[in-house]
């Protein structure tokens, strides 16, 4: 075999290790695609009528029917944050008001620091999201 | 086609340049959505332009695409099909951009980052990279045009 050829042969399996990697990426993709689709379908909406329960350590809820990713839980507003309430936005947050359950003396909860808990007392909480 | 322009569109160092450019954006552009692929799926859901479960789909498989298809493009692989896919999908990002700015929803456009601070991003400046990209594949896509059917006759 002569040097042409051996280059050709060596370019077609570098080739042919691309698309193979190429179609176990894609389906890893489509299988996590799968999860999520179900997982979506489960998500709150927050900014219909009425005040809906949203767990503590919930990642992704709906507001009107955007997913937005939940930033933290916070017991109060301060001053100036009234505008910010969602689908309007201030510098890419805005909140809803949610029941959720926690100790009573927590101001500020983010989602990713919930791992286990036994239950708290249901409350009123500030939810800020990602707009 | 005059010769001076046909010259052009089969010099080796711009067609060189053109798969470069291409294959290094889309790869750039796929990191930020395999590392975080829910966030990369939510923007593609809230276009509200395909069905949510296909937009899940597409929002999930799309950045692996971007990401294999750049490093063949670089390696001179397909290099003709490659342009062509690239080209459509250029020309399906502008349509969605323009549809979501039109509707007054243009937030984060997903093109480069999935995170907020992506999201305050002017659209001709975005539109206008995209033509550029355009042009570029177009230019690939009708050199090896032209090489394929010269090595034919």
């Amino acid at each position: 075999m002569n040097r042409k050829d051996d280059e050709l042969l060596k370019g077609s399996r570098s080739r042919y290790i691309l698309l193979l990697f190429f179609a176990v990426a894609i389906f890893v993709a489509v299988l996590r695609a799968r999860a999520y689709t179900v997982q979506y379908n489960g998500l709150i909406e927050v900014c219909s009528n009425g005040i809906a329960y949203v767990p503590l350590g919930t990642k992704f809820v709906k507001c009107n029917g955007i997913v937005r990713q939940v930033r933290m839980f916070t017991k109060t507003l301060t001053e100036g944050e009234d505008p910010c309430k969602c689908p309007d936005c201030c510098d890419g947050w805005c909140y809803v008001i949610v029941n959720s359950d926690a100790e009573p003396d927590e101001n500020i909860v983010y989602p990713e620091t919930v791992y286990f808990r036994e239950g708290g007392s249901l409350g009123i909480y500030i939810l800020w999201l990602s707009c | 086609m005059k010769k001076a322009q046909f010259n052009l569109l089969r010099n080796k160092t711009i067609q060189l340049v053109a798969r470069y450019a291409i294959g290094g954006v889309f790869i750039y552009a796929s990191l930020d959505k395999i590392a975080f692929p829910r966030d990369f799926a939510n923007i593609v859901v809230n276009y509200h332009i395909l069905p949510n479960t296909v937009a899940l789909y597409f929002g999930f498989i799309l950045p692996w695409i971007e990401l294999i298809f750049g490093i063949f493009l670089i390696l001179e692989f397909y290099v003709r099909e490659i342009a062509f896919l690239f080209l459509l999908l250029l020309l399906v990002f502008i349509a969605a951009i323009i549809i979501k700015y039109t509707n007054g929803t243009l937030s984060n456009c997903g093109c480069f980052s999935t995170s907020q601070e992506a999201y305050k991003q002017n659209i001709f400046l975005l539109i206008g990279r995209n033509l550029l990209l355009i042009a570029a594949c177009t230019l690939l896509f009708i050199n090896k045009a032209i090489t394929s059917s010269v090595n034919n006759k």
